[in-house]
């Protein structure tokens, strides 16, 4: 066990010697300085303590929806664009490196030759980047946490989730980072391949969910024409989701978000602010509204267990060309 | 059976067959039979290519070979167990660069499974030990010189206090005084009892430290054998005479000889044949100047092993006994 605990902790040590790991650093700073600098009373919305106030009855405190409509924003800005794209994006460019770099002479050779397997050597290393990853979002969902809970008073529990889902989330990809990397060697070519092979497992879900919106929509217009549903359609939706199954699906984990932590539906939210918005923009609200009420919602369970198993295939295989290999 | 049996326990390494080829036109190692005694200084030479760092890799576990036999400290090469009593020097080493001196041997020592309590005893004693001083224990090894850098992977061959020693051009970036340290480590070492896998380039270094030797060429054990072994039956007598030599050249031939920068040249180690040369140029009046009996060094060994390799006359093939001494060739 001391042999594992020392490649995670060199693992972790490796990753804050680089500058990303402290750029992201800064960036939760600020972001969570940002967030100080908004909160909410009775009335609606205070910035930069006072300095300018926006009365609104919908980000108030009175407002019995606040706590979810919260739960919204966190999970649309915070986990979808923040920490599931630039998170993430700052995280594999972070951690690219580590096989490429293990797997340079004069490191390699010294590894190998002291008493565990290449096995063993593979993963404490693979859970040393988690590691790294687990610790980055687990400073940021805390310092958010405690801003939102002391600014905005609400306290989302279930928002500590983000920090296994971002890991999770992270690991869908890193799994194709470090099967790359080991069989490259080059961290560059690995994150650009990341890059690619993200786009490939995105596909299934997207078109899915797409063609899925199509079936559940049925007066859905594109360019003001309807949409007709073929059954075409329904077969393609049915091989996409059964494709999405064999992949790790990124997509879902916004929407597994939302349901840990609450969130209300964006139309939702939308609704509430556009109170004088045109009739025929309330109108379109609306029936996205229903859509999306109607939309049937993800099974966690299902979405990260069949993830797991699929990322579980990439790191074997990793693990395998790891293994096989003379250095 | 019990000397067989001391036989066995008595190596420290017993590579039988070792073979290894990248692709298909590439055969680093044709056949390596290698065997090393427990408290030895075991040296492997050989020229650019000829496999040495391929077989100590294969040693290390850090190359798959095609083919092998054999044990290291009285168990199959990989054997868990036996690593955590080896120790490696590899001849590049890439260190952590974010990591202390300390935090260096630290971290190898705990992949080694060395308990906390003896990681924080040994490794400033072995710090200063290969010549790091104290005010260099924390400072980032980025920080350090190549030497440094040398010493500090030498520490952490040491670090688990190991059984058997594997340095692949331990030397190497070192300056004399280094150098010297160095070999005074080895013998340090060795007097502890510790099996020494040492392979260099540097054929001086050798000769001084090491016990045995094996010269590896073209992927093939060359010669084996101590040093004594090696060159002892190598040795020539330089006659040099009052006159022109090369009118001699007949009766010299005759005699297993030759004429070699206007001496005679006796190529075989035989009292009688140089005793009957003598009184041949007596009988003839010629005028003997010097007699010298010349002893080749490894170097000459070595020289003459791969000269001889080139073109073709030497090659030792897999299973065969390699011969301990060497007939010079000229």
């Amino acid at each position: 066990m001391t042999q594992v605990w020392s490649l995670i902790w060199d693992s972790f040590r490796e990753s804050i010697d680089r500058m990303m790991f402290w750029v992201m650093v800064v960036l939760t700073v600020v972001l969570a300085a940002a967030m100080a600098c908004v909160s909410f009373d009775e009335k609606g919305v205070n910035i930069l303590f006072g300095a300018w106030k926006i009365e609104s009855e919908s980000f108030s405190l009175s407002n019995p929806d606040f706590s979810s409509f919260v739960g919204t924003i966190v999970v649309k800005f915070i986990a979808d664009y923040y920490l599931g794209l630039l998170g993430v994006i700052v995280a594999l460019i972070t951690t690219a490196g580590v096989f490429p770099s293990l797997m340079t002479s004069g490191t390699v050779d010294l590894l190998l030759s002291k008493p565990m397997s290449r096995s063993k050597l593979f993963l404490s290393k693979y859970i040393g980047a988690l590691t790294f990853v687990f610790l980055q979002s687990l400073l940021f969902v805390g310092l958010t946490f405690l801003v939102m809970g002391i600014r905005w008073h609400v306290w989302i529990w279930g928002y500590w989730g983000f920090v296994l889902l971002l890991v999770i989330l992270f690991s869908y990809l890193f799994a194709f980072t470090a099967l790359f990397g080991v069989m490259t060697r080059s961290s560059l070519t690995a994150l650009l391949l990341t890059g690619v092979a993200w786009m490939v497992i995105w596909t299934p879900t997207a078109a899915a969910d797409t063609l899925e919106a199509f079936r559940m929509a049925p007066g859905m217009t594109v360019n003001g024409e309807p949409v007709e549903r073929s059954d075409e359609m329904g077969k393609w939706e049915r091989v996409f989701r059964t494709a999405s199954w064999f992949v790790p699906k990124t997509t879902d984990i916004t929407e597994i978000a939302g349901q840990w932590v609450g969130a209300a539906l964006f139309s939702d939210l939308l609704l509430s602010v556009s109170d004088s918005a045109p009739e025929q923009q309330r109108r379109d609200l609306e029936e996205s509204r229903e859509f999306e009420s109607k939309v049937s919602p993800v099974d966690p369970l299902t979405s990260i267990g069949s993830s797991l198993l699929s990322e579980a295939v990439i790191v074997l295989l990793a693990m395998y060309q790891f293994g096989r290999r003379d250095y | 059976m019990t000397t067989h049996v001391t036989e066995i326990t008595s190596l420290a390494v017993d590579l039988i067959g070792v073979k290894k080829s990248y692709g298909r036109s590439v055969e680093a190692l044709r056949g390596v039979n290698i065997q090393v005694r427990k408290g030895e200084v075991f040296g492997l030479l050989g020229p650019n290519g000829a496999g040495k760092s391929t077989l100590v890799k294969i040693m290390m576990t850090v190359v798959r070979p095609d083919a092998v036999a054999g044990t290291i400290l009285g168990r199959p090469i990989g054997h868990l167990g036996k690593k955590s009593v080896m120790g490696y020097l590899p001849e590049v080493t890439r260190f952590p660069n974010y990591l202390t001196g300390r935090q260096v041997l630290d971290y190898y020592a705990q992949l080694s499974d060395v308990s906390a309590s003896d990681r924080r005893r040994v490794i400033p004693e072995l710090m200063e030990r290969v010549g790091l001083s104290h005010r260099w224990h924390d400072v980032r090894c980025s920080k350090y010189s190549k030497g440094m850098l040398r010493r500090l992977g030498l520490a952490q061959s040491l670090v688990n206090d190991p059984e058997l020693v594997v340095l692949d051009e331990p030397t190497d970036g070192l300056d004399p005084i280094g150098r010297r340290d160095v070999r005074e480590l080895l013998t340090e070492l060795r007097s502890t009892g510790k099996t020494i896998f040492l392979n260099s380039h540097l054929l001086s270094e050798i000769e001084m430290v090491c016990d045995r030797v094996a010269i590896l060429n073209q992927g093939l054990v060359a010669r084996q054998g101590t040093l004594t072994e090696l060159t002892d039956h190598s040795v020539e007598c330089h006659i040099k005479v009052d006159g022109d030599a090369a009118a001699l050249t007949a009766e010299v031939e005759q005699q297993g000889g030759e004429i070699r920068d206007g001496m005679i040249v006796m190529t075989q180690h035989d009292g009688e044949k140089v005793n009957n040369m003598i009184d041949l140029l007596r009988g003839k009046g010629i005028m003997i100047e010097s007699v010298v009996p010349h002893r080749f060094s490894l170097e000459d060994v070595f020289v003459q092993i791969l000269g001889a390799d080139a073109r073709g006359l030497k090659t030792v093939e897999p299973g065969k006994t390699p011969p301990v001494a060497a007939r010079p060739v000229s």
